[in-house]
């Protein structure tokens, strides 16, 4: 019998009715998984509460107390006045939604999509797919103390206290894209199929050791003391971070057997050039099938109620892979000069999973990515010229369902 | 005659005691429940100096606690500033349940930050306020400007939701 973890907590804060409370008590008494269950509970309210508060990077104390320059929460919107706007189906007002800062201190992190993070003590810059991976030396040792780090004109203090990474070696592969690893002399770009290793800072020289021996072991107890703070604190950085990252990106959704067969990859990019063949004016700009569903970006014409030509479009596609197929879709309009482009993002899956998790939040990840990746494919075209210049995120998508 | 003085920490002059003593608590909360912890940081402390004057040194609440209030209740406006667009948790097996050895008590306390950071917003503020600041659910459903019922469901989800992830059995 499977374990109701709500209704264990209820019965923990006394929130459960009587009657109820104690059918539940004699299943703890009686069953040995719910018993674990009931012990796991218990063991968590101990664990939460002995979480330890780290101290803040003393720079953020400086800033607080006026000792040091304020720092303004990072527009990425606001580097440069853009000359072109993309709306999502809204105003154009609407800003380029941030990325997340990561902090990777060891370990491997998979990066797919769009990300910059701080791994060890190096920003990379990943477009695409690549493994960041950071092996600490064990034996370096640092001056405690802030290192900031300038990512995208944003000084990242947090990244200081990943004290253990500094002198690490930093592997980037890249799969996917490209990666930019900004080296204090220059950045480098990894591109895809490229696996590249970078050996971090030296280590500071150890000074000679000096006073009685005592004193010594003294000074090395406090050096001790020191790295084990920083280790705390670099592994608290991680663990929130990593579960930062998961929380955005979601978890990759495999190819199972059940998929249906229009909507696996080769059937469905024919089953996509044959529909769009039948409208007019409409282009595949990609097809991203690494894994389930398939995320298709479409370019088509603008002008009237455009959006509701972009609809047509999902509407006969998602008809044309079957009964109760459910649509995610992105819609975008450049606006230049020369008149306007609309761009549309869309990926089909069975009804009933478009909106359950994992595969929601790693569907508008990797669909807001591909919109993405169709923004700066249009800026490089634009060159700087008259085409568009930026496009603004996507912040609310459709989800159209078989009656709606 | 004099009314008692309060012990209001004077700006300039105590307030880097004041950083210094409740930094790491303000600090804790941005980093688990803000997804910019440095801006959100520096916001709560420049609302807890221009508030200062009102705090009322002879009430129930400790110092503490009310910078804990003060702090929980920016993060929840900043929250609500902010677009943020579904609740997201994808269940994943992080290992196996915690332990209490405490040799493995770093790596338990890295698994349970991770899934702490999985949780939804909501239901993570209120597992933060209460487990790790003992915040009673009455001032949590006040910060939040929810029902006590609200803040009791979300408890008991979040612990699910917890126990889940960190691989509990079923």
């Amino acid at each position: 019998m499977s374990v109701d973890y709500e209704a264990l907590s209820r019965l923990l804060t006394g929130d459960l009715p009587p009657d109820e409370a104690r059918a539940l008590r004699r299943r703890i008494d009686t069953e040995p998984d719910t018993a674990l269950a009931w012990a796991e509970l218990l063991r968590l309210g101990e664990g939460l509460a002995a979480l330890p508060d780290l101290p803040p990077p003393p720079a953020l104390d400086r800033a607080v107390l006026g000792e040091a320059p304020r720092r303004w929460p990072w527009r990425p919107g606001s580097r440069r006045r853009r000359r072109r706007c993309w709306r999502w189906g809204r105003g154009c007002g609407v800003r380029r939604r941030r990325r997340p800062s990561v902090v990777l201190v060891a370990g491997d992190q998979w990066v797919d999509g769009q990300l910059a993070l701080v791994a060890g003590d190096v920003p990379v810059r990943v477009d695409g797919r690549a493994r960041i991976s950071v092996e600490p030396r064990a034996a370096v040792l640092r001056e405690p103390g802030p290192q900031e780090v300038e990512m995208d004109g944003k000084q990242l203090v947090g990244a200081a206290v990943a004290g253990g990474a500094l002198g690490a070696l930093l592997t980037v592969a890249v799969y996917e894209g490209t990666a930019e690893v900004g080296l204090a002399d220059g950045p480098v770009v990894v591109a895809a199929g490229q696996t590249q290793r970078f050996d971090g800072a030296a280590p500071a020289p150890r000074p000679a050791p000096t006073g009685t021996l005592s004193e010594q072991v003294q000074s090395l107890q406090q050096e001790n003391d020191a790295l084990r703070q920083q280790l705390a604190e670099a592994q608290f950085t991680g663990a929130v971070a990593r579960g930062q990252v998961a929380a955005t990106q979601g978890d990759p959704v495999p190819w199972t057997d059940d998929v249906p067969a229009a909507m696996r990859p080769e059937a469905f990019e024919a089953l996509l050039k044959a529909e769009v063949a039948k409208h007019p004016g409409f282009v595949v700009q990609s097809v991203e099938c690494s894994e389930f569903p398939c995320v298709t970006t479409i370019l088509g014409p603008t002008g009237g109620d455009w959006k509701d030509g972009m609809r047509g479009l999902a509407e006969d596609l998602s008809a044309a892979l079957g009964d109760d197929v459910g649509t995610w879709m992105g819609m975008a309009l450049a606006e230049t000069d020369q008149g306007s482009t609309g761009g549309v993002g869309l990926a089909f899956a069975p009804a009933g999973e478009l909106q359950e998790e994992p595969l929601r939040t790693r569907l508008n990840f990797r669909g807001q990515s591909a919109l993405h990746d169709l923004s700066d494919q249009l800026e490089g075209d634009g060159g700087g010229g008259d085409g568009p210049t930026a496009m603004d995120v996507l912040e609310d998508v459709d989800r159209m369902l078989p009656g709606q | 005659m004099h009314a008692a003085r309060r012990r209001i920490p004077r700006p300039p002059d105590d307030r880097a005691a004041l950083v210094a003593q409740h930094g790491p608590l303000v600090w804790g909360l941005c980093r688990r429940l803000c997804p910019d912890p440095e801006d959100a940081y520096q916001e709560v402390w420049a609302r807890v100096f221009a508030a200062l004057p009102r705090f009322d040194a002879d009430g129930p609440a400790s110092l503490r606690t009310w910078i804990a209030t003060v702090t929980h209740r920016h993060l929840v406006d900043r929250h609500r500033r902010r677009t943020v667009r579904g609740e997201v948790v994808a269940l994943g097996e992080l290992s196996a349940p915690l332990q209490p050895d405490p040799v493995e008590r770093r790596r338990d306390q890295e698994r349970l930050e991770q899934a702490l950071q999985r949780l939804p917003e909501a239901q993570r503020r209120v597992v933060v306020m209460h487990h790790l600041h003992d915040q009673p659910v009455d001032d949590i459903a006040a910060a939040e400007g929810i029902a006590v019922g609200t803040v009791k469901s979300r408890l008991h989800r979040a612990r699910a939701r917890l126990l889940e992830l960190l691989g509990g059995s079923r």
